[in-house]
């Protein structure tokens, strides 16, 4: 009874990802006028932010779940950090493939060294790939997860950095944040503001779906490897 | 000959000081076409500095500009056919350059939505055929 409620919650998901991700392609391409400034552009703004918001939350995710493997020493905590942390990382991925995209006809150039928002993003990549590489070194499952937990807890001290990196080094290159006050954000048109929060709310969609394929693979794999150990024993 | 002279010069002089005026009443004719709410921004417009006054353009509406613009070019009908002739080329020339930077920035914004949505199905997909490989081995 339980499992057909949580696939028809799992297709409705599904199906609103798919639409919403058609319905976004509509918003972004005919529906939203362009940018004073930066034109066609700027559009690629709907889709960078909220990958990026959601990779955030990932790596909050992450950060939670390595404080509760610390307390509880339950390999289940372990599990949802690394779903978290695998997804947080593909997501930067996406955010480190839109934005030089974007500065490319803007800045003339696909990155600029000097622009400390973007240093401390790359930084955040790297963390979390070194997370997800270390993890695959270690065999002994508590070993791992105790590494991991600390890992993960350390790499989110980024995340604030990168937020606040446009307002603590006054970076001119990079557009201003959207939330927390300030100016030049760029949605000065409601039907800029509604597409970047519809935007927000499918990747958000998208980022939970892909969290329940990837639970699911995590789960077995970690059953497998148990079955393994007890075979052995 | 001197009484030529004279009248050459004057004559010159005339029509010189004569395009001077039509050139500087241009502007008056202009703001006369233009209806109140723009007429002020015009107004404004003009007061800044040549070096300013281009970043101040994005406070215009497009809307605006194009009553301006209509409202220019009704003036440039009564004048000679050559001012004309050069504003169509000038607005030719940004049309076209304004369509090679669309079409380049356009480009970008369908790539990097390609990309991140390759990269997401790749990842799924991935996900998905490694889960199948697991189930099999349990």
């Amino acid at each position: 009874m339980l499992t057909r409620h949580k696939d028809k919650l799992f297709f409705a998901l599904a199906s609103f990802v798919l639409i919403g991700s058609i319905a976004l392609a509509y918003m972004v391409f005919m529906w939203v006028p362009s940018d004073m400034f930066q034109g066609i552009a700027q559009r690629i703004f709907y889709y960078h932010v909220p990958t990026a918001w959601v990779s955030f939350l990932g790596f909050f995710l992450t950060f939670l779940f390595s404080i509760l493997y610390l307390k509880k020493r339950d390999l289940t905590y372990d599990r949802r950090g690394l779903v978290f942390a695998s997804l947080g990382w593909v997501f930067t991925t996406g955010v480190m493939i839109t934005g030089p995209l974007w500065a490319k006809p803007i800045w003339g150039d696909y990155w600029n060294w000097s622009d400390q928002r973007l240093i401390s993003f790359f930084v955040l990549w790297l963390m979390y790939a070194g997370y997800l590489i270390f993890r695959a070194g270690i065999v002994e499952p508590h070993k791992r997860a105790r590494f991991s937990s600390v890992l993960g807890i350390i790499a989110f001290l980024d995340v604030p950095l990168v937020y606040f990196a446009i307002r603590i080094w006054k970076t001119p290159s990079h557009p201003q944040a959207v939330f927390a006050g300030s100016k030049g954000s760029g949605l000065y048109d409601p039907k800029m503001k509604i597409a970047f929060f519809f935007a927000l709310f499918l990747f958000h969609a998208i980022f939970f779906l892909m969290a329940w394929i990837t639970a699911r693979h995590y789960l077995i794999k970690q059953k497998l490897a148990e079955k393994e150990s007890a075979h052995e024993g | 000959m001197k009484k030529n002279i004279k009248k050459i010069i004057f004559c010159w002089l005339f029509f010189f000081s004569w395009s001077i005026y039509s050139q500087a009443g241009s502007v008056d004719n202009l703001l006369k076409d233009l209806p109140e709410g723009i007429k002020s921004k015009y107004e404004k417009f003009l007061s800044f500095e040549t070096n300013d006054a281009r970043m101040h353009l994005s406070e215009f509406s497009s809307d605006e500009l194009e009553q301006i613009k209509n409202a220019y070019e009704g003036l440039l009908n009564k004048s000679g056919k050559s001012e004309k002739r050069i504003l169509w080329i000038v607005e030719e020339a940004e049309a076209r350059k304004a369509d090679k930077i669309a079409a380049d920035r356009l480009f970008y914004v369908a790539l990097a939505v390609i990309i991140l949505m390759v990269l997401f199905t790749g990842f799924v997909v991935y996900i998905y055929l490694s889960q199948k490989k697991l189930f099999n081995q349990l």
